[in-house]
């Protein structure tokens, strides 16, 4: 048998995301054939075989995070027969896999110096004046929550939770982290991707902005048939925003400052089983109901097997959230900056309105609006959201 | 107010995309063995460089910066070159390098992390790989003021990337050796990436080969993916160098069809559809239908120089696989004459380190 360790696919990576396997257990690889695509931090990498064999084991699925230097496939080589495969000599490091001169535990020596506890797993990205602080003050950088961009733990982190370890507090510092795979009732899940971008996301969210969130219901009775209810909201909020246009745009609270934006590039919240995807539609005010819907079942599909790049996902100058498809009616959806504003459609239901001075029943989609009140007011919001139900209780 | 100065920047092209004659050839271009000496060594470069990437790919190689896209361009200045030049390259130009004698080999032992690549058997006074930015420069004018000083016919070829351009090493290097009229050439390889900055974001200037102007050399734009023009430039210019004429800075029009390096991902920032669009520019094609014209190539002689190149490359990753590990030491050595007491301590703990670690393998 011959074992392939994940090598360091760019210049000190620690791990590497499995994004999709081209090749199964029982398949007869060439050298140099691709054979998996893995996401790092910079890029995502096809990683081709090295040997000719038959591949014999695959470690781990789509989604799962691999550390540098750990198993990723077995190969049984053409040149040994397949009972040879119980009997062959490993060596510590890993494997030997055809000529290859080393393990990568010797040709690489980590960028960084792993944690005190050892864990195999993703490792907490974090300042290297912070990683060494915390090692010499002996907490355990990983059980940090980062408060830096993107999650990134500071000095200022480990210092707080030095603080929290004075007598009368406690810090956890050997708390074990496992991987996603163990999956007992109770054991620690550590969060990956999307879910792990998600806790940053709204971290940041509910550091820095002001959220402030008002409801109401559009009459949509109306309607001709033939309406689809994300191309309308689209459409709707591009009415919205021509109206308010400060509701279209990005703070900057570092220099105090706003950019409002002419195109409205919209950013629609789509659950996947790994979290939250935000892919964008762009220039959504001057693009037809038939090309936002083409777009939107592009992003869906991509969304689902994660095959959008990330010129995607970035950069939308306005948030939808489509959630009531299964229930809920109004909600307080999280605006994240620098975007100021995210509109929640809910559960459409038939609900008894006044009409004149009769009852009727008439369909309704329940809105919410989030914005930021740093830069927006609640006139300007409210104006908005008058906007959007004109518009979106137009028949077509 | 009356013009006192006026300046013009040329461009060329021998070969078109569809590899037909745009004018008159030189006359190395029509003898069909040394075009076809050139599409070789193209070829060579271009299947190395698919197998260096899987290299890295697989842990077997450290960070690798590719050369797909540019084989024209590296291989028409090896080919203008006299063995007696000096080559001061930046970081891919292996096309030139091979043509040179620097082996494959050494090129994989190089990236292997292993220094000892760049001690080249063969080409002894050409420079070594040079990373940070420009820096060969002024190295290359230092070159040739000693051979203008020496009195010898050579000269000096330094590269430069288009980001490279925007150095002041770069314009010290131009300026002195205009001063001095120095043989030396700057080869300005615009692929149209500085990693991920564009050279509309670069520069304001039109042309790079203009930057020549301020410092008073001629400086000619040629197409980079047409091998005989790049060498019928070079020629010319390492002619007039050698001369006595001075230096020249030559840019070469061509596109990085790779990542910048392995820890590069470009789809991340080039517009979509600029890649596609380059492939059809590409510099093998063309030398290619070229040669067919002249009745020198076919597929049988295509398919035996691919498994001949193959061949080739499977040699140079066993010789390379099989290079033994560079002791500790040698990350000390060459430093000092006398080594400092501080570094001989250094060098004491690194080899009580690297005892228990070294064995196994």
């Amino acid at each position: 048998m011959s074992r392939f360790n994940l090598p360091d696919l760019g210049e000190g990576l620690q791990e590497a995301e499995i994004v999709r396997w081209h090749v199964a257990v029982g398949d007869r690889v060439a050298v140099d054939q691709p054979m998996v695509a893995m996401e790092t931090a910079k890029a995502v990498v096809e990683v081709p075989s090295p040997v000719a064999g038959v591949v014999s084991a695959l470690y781990g699925k789509p989604g799962d995070t691999v550390a540098t230097g750990a198993p990723l496939v077995d190969f049984r080589l053409d040149d040994e027969a397949p009972a040879a495969a119980t009997t062959a000599v490993t060596t510590a490091s890993g494997g030997v896999v055809g000529h290859m001169p080393t393990s990568d535990e010797e040709l690489h020596e980590p960028a960084l110096p792993r944690s005190a506890a050892g864990a195999p797993g993703r490792r907490r990205r974090a300042l290297p004046a912070a990683r060494d602080l915390a090692r010499r003050s002996g907490v355990d950088i990983e059980t940090l929550a980062g408060t830096g961009r993107d999650g990134l733990v500071t000095v200022d982190d480990v210092q707080a939770a030095m603080v929290r370890a004075e007598p009368g507090a406690q810090v956890a510092t050997t708390t074990p982290t496992r991987s996603p795979a163990g999956g007992a009732e109770g054991e620690l899940e550590v969060l990956r991707s999307l879910r792990r971008a998600m806790a940053q996301s709204m971290s940041l969210a509910r550091d820095n902005v002001m959220e402030c969130t008002v409801c109401d219901d559009a009459d949509i009775e109306h309607w001709e048939s033939g309406n689809d209810y994300t191309s309308r909201l689209l459409r709707a909020i591009a009415a919205g925003c021509r109206a308010e246009p400060g509701l279209n745009s990005w703070f900057d609270a570092t220099s105090q400052g706003r950019r409002l934006f002419h195109h409205i590039d919209v950013g629609i919240a789509v659950d996947t089983p790994d979290g939250l995807l935000v892919p964008v539609i762009r220039d959504v005010g001057n693009r037809s109901s038939a090309e936002l819907r083409a777009d939107i079942n592009r992003l869906k599909v991509g969304a689902r097997d994660r095959s959008l790049p990330a010129s995607d996902l970035r950069d939308f100058t306005f948030m939808l959230s489509n959630f009531g498809v299964m229930a809920g009616r109004y909600a307080t959806p999280v605006v994240v900056p620098p975007a100021v504003a995210i509109l929640g459609a809910g559960k459409v239901s038939r609900d008894v309105v006044a009409v004149g001075d009769k009852i009727e029943i008439h369909r309704r989609m329940p809105l919410s609006l989030t914005f930021d009140h740093r830069c927006v007011t609640g006139g300007e919001a409210v104006r908005l959201l008058g906007a959007v139900i004109k518009d979106l209780e137009l028949r077509s | 107010m009356k013009n006192v100065a006026d300046f013009i920047i040329r461009f060329g092209q021998w070969l078109d995309t569809e590899g037909k004659p745009t004018r008159a050839l030189p006359e190395f271009a029509q003898d069909p063995g040394e075009v076809e000496r050139m599409y070789r060594m193209m070829t060579l470069c271009r299947l190395f460089d698919a197998k260096a990437v899987n290299l890295q790919r697989t842990g077997r190689l450290g960070t690798y910066a590719p050369c797909t896209g540019h084989e024209a361009t590296h291989v028409g200045v090896g080919a203008a070159m006299q063995p007696e030049d000096v080559l001061c390259p930046v970081y891919r130009e292996y096309g030139t390098q091979l043509w040179r004698g620097v082996t494959l080999t050494e090129i994989l032992v190089y990236w292997g992390g292993d220094e000892r690549g760049t001690d080249f058997a063969g080409p002894r006074q050409d420079f070594p790989w040079c990373v940070p930015i420009a820096s060969q420069t002024p190295i290359a004018a230092g070159v040739a003021m000693a051979f203008k000083v020496r009195g010898e016919p050579r000269c000096a070829v330094a590269y430069i990337g288009d980001g490279g351009t925007s150095e002041g090493a770069f314009y010290e290097a131009m300026n002195a050796a205009g001063a001095q009229k120095l043989p030396v050439v700057f080869v300005v390889v615009n692929n149209g990436w500085a990693i991920s900055v564009p050279v509309a974001a670069q520069t304001a200037a039109q042309t790079l080969a203009q930057k020549a102007i301020a410092a008073g050399i001629p400086g000619v734009q040629v197409d980079g993916n047409d091998v005989i023009g790049v060498r019928a430039v070079m020629e010319e210019a390492l002619v007039r160098a050698r001369r006595g004429g001075g230096p020249t800075v030559v840019e070469t029009l061509t596109y990085r069809l790779s990542d910048h390096t392995t820890a590069d991902d470009a789809t991340r920032y080039r517009p979509a559809g600029e890649l596609e669009a380059a492939w059809l520019r590409e510099p093998l094609v063309r030398t290619r239908r070229y040669l067919e014209s002249l009745g020198a190539w076919d597929d049988a002689r295509e398919q035996a120089l691919r498994s001949d190149c193959a061949a080739q490359i499977d040699a140079a990753v066993q010789a390379y696989q099989a290079t033994p590990k560079d002791s500790t030491d040698a990350m000390f050595d060459h430093l000092f004459a006398n080594p400092p007491e501080a570094l001989e301590e250094q060098k004491d703990t690194a080899r009580r380190w690297a005892a228990p670690r070294g064995t196994g393998h």
